[in-house]
């Protein structure tokens, strides 16, 4: 099934059209920054990690929005499970596939950027790291939105995940807001809110490709496994949510 | 031919439709399907019989009541594994093509390759697709969904089929065409259950029937049981007061020509009581006929008699 279900996810017109818009966009400003003399190579790799954790996240969210229930209604649905395989295994097939689906796509704007920069923005290892975690994120982000596919309809998903998305990325800043602002209501929601999301600021570890801050891989094991934890509670939530629902 | 392929218990479904709301699909059904039958649920949109279907293949939880297959509890996913299932407008994975879709499927029912492959020519074969099976399914047409539809429920040879209306959306003659397969299948020892809203069609190739009518079952039995039942009666008598007139109107099929109004009943109680009612308003009955009621005609009586009860 998760076989399918990648030939499936790269035929998605929608999906596509945002990935070549990521190509697009990727390739032309790097195409300006070398135009431009004088870019230090750390910005041209900050400016690409930060579009590939911005459109890598669109991808996720939409894939992990429609792979479930689908454009064409609930009858694909109707005989996928009316075969003998239990629902858990079909979330657990669907996030496989649609993982392998992005991680190809992932590559190919990495292929992109190298295309049009040369392979020396590869040459240190804190970029490999960046691009790990970077996956890690989208994974964790594809995972969120299929367990939230299960209980919203498509667009609720897509706002729900990309809300999600964004306050993990600056949940550092919502701990500071919590504890300094007056009013308690705003400063009650941004602890929740810091408890409660994933710090997906953890994955982007692009300050430290800039100021060329080596990361250390107890820090990197650390930040996977923390994505690993998120994953497996989201897909366990989907699953539980997909089996007890009527279709 | 005696065991029992499946049986249903009691079965009740409802929905919430809104705070507090619920409707009941599946009303205290039961039902029993016999190996190597063909049997009919015909009724009605919205009788509750895909309801049914979709819990069977495990699609929705029933409210109340049980279902086994072949003495199995339904809830077991691995019953599954017996059964093939038709749903309702099927839809599959387009970009695959017939073969692929065959071969996909039998995947999940564990059959080696070689095996699938075999069986995936014969089936193509069998629903007259063997020319279109290297086409992808997003060119085939309404009827090929259909056929490769059924195709696939048949790739683990099951002892259970369920098709859910097989021949909705089809043209007469395509639809004459589906249920030539489903009688092949049937005569080759399966356990089938269809639906259909196409009463006499349907009900003539299967060898028992149920109607069903928001969501209890109605009338069952063999189909010349159901049409023996069908010896119904037609009285025809001339009365003043039409108030009378409206409450018979309301449970029977009726019609009035030249101040004479014909009455058909299913049955001799309904003409005892009509005759009662006929003389005791002053009206004069005119005559009293037998009439051999179609298997359509008494599905007709039956939902008018079940709308005004």
């Amino acid at each position: 099934m998760a076989k399918v279900t990648c030939r499936e996810t790269l035929r998605k017109k929608p999906l596509i059209i945002l990935f070549i818009a990521s190509l697009i966009f990727i390739g032309s400003a790097q195409l300006f920054f070398l135009l431009k003399a004088g870019i230090p190579l750390k910005t041209m790799q900050a400016v690409w990690l930060k579009s590939l954790i911005g459109f890598s996240t669109l991808l996720a969210v939409y894939l992990g929005a429609c792979l479930l229930f689908a454009e064409e209604g609930k009858n694909k649905l109707y005989s996928l499970l009316s075969l003998p395989v239990r629902r858990g295994e079909i979330v657990i097939g669907k996030f496989i596939g649609g993982a392998v689906a992005l991680l190809l796509l992932l590559l190919l704007m990495g292929i992109v950027f190298i295309a049009v920069t040369g392979l020396k923005q590869f040459s240190s290892l804190l970029i490999w790291q960046a691009v790990l975690l970077a996956s890690w994120e989208m994974l964790l982000v594809f995972s969120l939105s299929l367990m939230l596919s299960t209980l919203a309809t498509p667009l609720l998903n897509i706002s729900l995940s990309l809300f999600v998305s964004l306050a993990g990325n600056i949940s550092a800043s919502l701990k500071f807001l919590g504890n300094q602002i007056d009013n308690l209501v705003v400063s009650f929601l941004a602890k929740i809110f810091y408890y409660f999301v994933p710090h997906l600021h953890r994955f982007d570890i692009t300050s430290n490709v800039i100021a060329g801050e080596e990361v250390t891989f107890s820090l990197i094991w650390k930040d996977l496994a923390y994505g690993f934890y998120y994953m497996a509670l989201f897909l366990t939530i989907g699953i539980i949510l997909f089996s007890r629902k009527e279709l | 031919m005696g065991d029992v392929a499946l049986r249903i218990e009691n079965l009740t479904k409802e929905y919430k439709i809104s705070k507090g709301e619920r409707v009941r699909a599946l009303d205290s059904l039961n039902l029993q399907v016999n190996a190597g039958t063909m049997f009919g649920l015909l009724g009605p949109q919205g009788a509750g019989k895909s309801t049914l279907l979709k819990i069977l293949v495990g699609l929705s939880k029933p409210t109340k009541g049980r279902t086994l297959i072949f003495g199995r509890e339904q809830r077991d996913w691995r019953t599954r594994a017996r059964i093939g299932f038709l749903t309702q407008e099927p839809c599959f994975c387009d970009f695959l093509t017939g073969e692929e879709l065959l071969l996909h499927t039998g995947r999940f029912f564990g059959i080696p390759p070689e095996e699938s492959s075999k069986r995936a020519e014969e089936l193509l074969s069998l629903v007259g697709l063997e020319e279109a099976k290297s086409r992808k399914i997003k060119d085939y047409s309404r009827e090929m969904l259909q056929r490769i539809g059924i195709a696939r429920a048949l790739i683990n040879d099951p002892e259970l089929l369920l098709l859910d209306e097989p021949e909705a959306g089809l043209d007469p003659r395509n639809q004459k065409e589906i249920r030539g397969i489903i009688t092949a299948l049937s005569g080759r020892g399966k356990t089938i259950l269809l639906t259909s809203s196409h009463l006499v069609e349907t009900g003539s190739i299967c060898d028992s029937v149920a109607i069903i009518y928001q969501g209890r079952v109605t009338r069952r039995g063999r189909l010349t049981e159901l049409l023996r039942k069908g010896e119904g009666k037609k009285v025809t008598f001339r009365i003043e007061k039409k108030g009378v007139l409206n409450t018979i109107n309301a449970s029977y099929r009726s019609e009035e020509a030249n101040g004479q109004i014909t009455v058909h009943v299913p049955h001799q109680k309904a003409c005892d009581e009509i005759i009662s009612t006929v003389l005791s308003r002053g009206g004069s009955i005119i005559r009293v006929e037998d009439e051999q009621l179609s298997l359509e005609e008494i599905y007709q009586e039956e939902i008018l008699r079940e709308t005004h009860v």
